[in-house]
């Protein structure tokens, strides 16, 4: 989802994108113990046939899909900030390789929506002089094409 | 400042095969999902054919016994886990971030690698057949003490097992964690479609079930290798064990063939009755209801194993107990359609076909469910014919509606309506005159998985070999279809059909790396 915000000048504005998380981590919580509760009902009857190597097969899975919603909470954490004030624009981005930031001078900032050819999505790219940052990855086609036109009349 | 939106530089598509190695992306994905069973489709349709060559007529003529075992044992295991799976896992990929307004699964890496373990199991099975003592030879459903005495063969489908098991984990937590976490905002649990909502099922079933397959053959592995005796009652363990363990994971897997076919039919029926689908929330509630009932029903499979009567009562109650959430779905089903201004688009045809003949085995389910009528079908023909029209009429025909629907939407281009509408004909016809007489076989005594029979059941299976032959070849239609429309035709709309629901006919056809073009709405 994106958020943008204006200041009352009509000139600095802040742009925040993140993505989507329809699970909250409560709801994390009971779907992972429904899961475990299953899968200790089952290995409890196992047991008792004396099946017991089921046993750590359930175990695992529970493990990784554990370790799936946790990853997927930890994205749901995931920004990409676009920032103008005055003469400044300033990028950060908390993603998958950790946090990055970086500074440009808006009159040479410069949006690029980078069509991904085929079926594949674009990419959203924010930078001057060559060097550019990618954000927006998280979005939904539409949601990126229009966070781009939006970024782009701002600028 | 200078900006330039919508450059068409199309900068760092990867080319070739390193595209298809290394993608995360869920169309590619779902596409190779699709090819491969397709593929997998065709090798075990094969396999059927020799078996049905074998009997076309009494006596040994065209395999030995042996080889005529490992062909039973290896086309169920291959359309199982080769074809029936990964086709609707391949369906889920490509539609259902479309449809719940997410841009891509929830792990993709995760999907890459859950998908490329399947041809490397695969082969493993198929390499079997190679190797000294044969592939397995026990049947699909690997029953020691014969798996346990069975060659390197049995070894081979072990490890194909696990790691098929694995790949179908990895696909069941992605599917889970997507549909949970990344619908769009407005779309909630009782809005999302039925499709969805049968994967979400289907997902958790497999979550629950797949583990006690692993553990089933590694204990397999261990009598055979490492001196443990879980099924041999000569050091303490008991065979019967292992068809407890095999039929509690048997019976969900059942209904994980099932459901995903299920969900695609609840879509395609609205659209060509042009009326919403009747009753959603008592589908969603049947289906969870046939997800429950389903752990509770595994020893219909075993009723002449000499349990005690208790067990052999509970589990006839249960299992008849499913006749009621399936008979749910049906009558939707028939109400949708009821005075709608229908018309017969062949992913139609393939629909309403699977709702008539999948209740033809749906009640030959309920004649076996009774235990003493069991005792005479179970290990019959019977059998044969049951599974095939719940398998092949619900989960391989549901599949073929869903391939005729949205093939449109994934290539961009319609199919041959005059080809697919012979595809249809010819299937249909073609799977009746097979399997419909297994029925007679079956009540008359011919017992399944053998290769030469007495004479008195010569004319039907000279019939059922027929059939067979023209329903193999027929397949080959598909692959005619599936290529045109790959390779060029009508354009489609976005739309393609009239007014049908659900946000993937939002998205223009073929659906591009634009996911919406407008924002989604969920209504
Ligand atoms: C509608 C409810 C259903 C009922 C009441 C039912 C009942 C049964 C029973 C009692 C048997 C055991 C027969 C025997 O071995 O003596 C059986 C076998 C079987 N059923 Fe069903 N069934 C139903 C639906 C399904 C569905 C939906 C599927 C799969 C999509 C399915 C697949 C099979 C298979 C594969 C076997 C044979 C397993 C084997 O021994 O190899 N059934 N069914
Ligand atoms: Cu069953």
């Amino acid at each position: 989802m994106t958020f943008f915000q204006t200041a009352p000048d009509g000139r600095d504005f802040r742009l925040l994108i993140r993505p989507d998380c329809s699970l909250s981590l409560r709801g994390v919580k009971v779907v992972v113990l429904t899961f475990a509760l299953v899968a200790a009902l089952i290995g409890a009857y196992m047991l008792t046939l004396g099946a017991w190597p089921v046993l750590p097969f359930l175990g695992l899975e529970i493990a990784v899909v554990a370790a799936a919603f946790l990853i997927l909470q930890r994205r749901a954490r995931f920004y990409d900030l676009v920032e103008a004030k005055g003469d400044d624009v300033c990028l950060s981005q908390r993603g998958r390789h950790g946090e990055k930031s970086g500074k440009l001078n808006r009159y040479w900032t410069q949006v690029r929506l980078a069509a991904g050819g085929h079926w594949y999505p674009s990419r959203l790219l924010v930078g001057s002089h060559g060097n550019y940052m990618e954000i927006g990855a998280a979005l939904t086609e539409e949601d990126r094409i229009k966070t781009a036109k939006a970024l782009q009349r701002a600028l | 400042m200078t900006t330039t939106v919508a450059d068409h530089h199309h900068d760092e598509v990867p080319k070739g095969i390193t595209r298809w190695l290394f993608t995360t992306n869920h169309k590619d994905i779902g596409t190779l999902y699709l090819w491969f069973s397709f593929i997998m489709f065709l090798v075990g349709g094969a396999m059927a054919l020799v078996i049905r060559a074998e009997l076309f007529q009494p006596g040994l003529q065209v395999v030995d016994p042996h080889f005529y075992n490992q062909m039973v044992t290896v086309h169920a295991l291959i359309m199982i886990f080769g074809a029936i799976m990964p086709g609707f896992v391949g369906f889920a990929n490509w539609m259902i971030p479309m449809m719940i307004g997410a841009p891509d699964m929830a792990l993709p890496r995760m999907n890459n690698w859950s998908f490329w373990l399947l041809p490397f199991a695969t082969s493993l099975l198929i390499l079997s057949l190679f190797v000294p003592g044969g592939g397995p030879a026990a049947g699909w459903t690997i029953y020691p003490p014969l798996s346990v005495q069975g060659g390197m063969g049995v070894d081979l489908t072990i490890f194909t097992i696990h790691i098929l098991g694995m790949s179908s984990i990895l696909g069941a937590i992605n599917i889970i964690a997507t549909i949970m976490n990344m619908r769009a905002p407005g779309m909630t649990l009782m809005k999302m479609p039925l499709f969805i909502w049968t994967w979400v099922i289907t997902a958790f079933l497999l979550i629950a079930a797949m583990p006690v397959l692993a553990g089933a053959v590694t204990m397999l592995l261990t009598d055979r290798h490492f001196g443990t005796a879980f099924f041999d009652p000569a050091g303490g363990g008991d065979p019967v064990m292992f068809q407890h363990i095999f039929w509690f994971f048997g019976h969900p897997e059942e209904y994980i063939l099932i459901l995903p076919a299920f969900g695609i039919i609840s879509q395609v029926i609205p659209t060509f009755a042009r009326k919403p689908l009747f009753g959603y929330t008592s589908m969603v509630f049947a289906t969870a209801g046939i997800a429950f009932l389903s752990f509770i029903v595994w020893a219909h499979h075993m009723y002449t194993v000499g349990m005690p009567l208790s067990g052999e009562l509970f589990f006839m109650y249960s299992t008849m107990l499913i006749a009621i959430p399936t008979g749910v779905k049906i009558f939707n089903w028939m109400a949708t359609m009821w005075r709608g201004s229908m018309t017969f688009e062949t992913p139609m045809l393939y629909a309403i076909a699977t709702v008539a003949l999948f209740t033809v085995g749906g009640l030959t389910g309920l004649m076996m469910a009774i235990t003493p009528a069991d005792f005479q079908y179970h290990d019959t023909y019977f059998i044969v014919a049951h599974f095939h029209y719940v398998i092949f009429c619900g989960s391989v025909l549901g599949m073929f509606a869903g391939v005729y629907y949205w093939l449109p939407k994934w290539t961009g281009h319609m199919y041959d309506e005059t080809l697919g509408k012979w595809h249809f004909w010819l299937t249909i016809i073609a799977f009746n005159v097979t399997f419909f007489p297994q029925h007679f076989l079956g009540f008359a005594g011919m017992p399944r998985r053998i290769p030469d029979y007495s004479l008195q059941f010569a004319e039907f299976n000279v019939i059922s070999s027929i059939g067979g032959f023209v329903l193999g070849f027929s397949q080959l239609i598909l692959l005619v279809v599936v290529i045109k429309a790959i390779r060029g035709g009508k354009k489609a709309s976005a739309e393609v059909w009239e007014n049908p629901e659900g946000l993937e006919w939002t998205v223009p056809s073929p659906a591009p790396y634009h996911t919406f073009a407008t924002a989604p709405e969920v209504k």
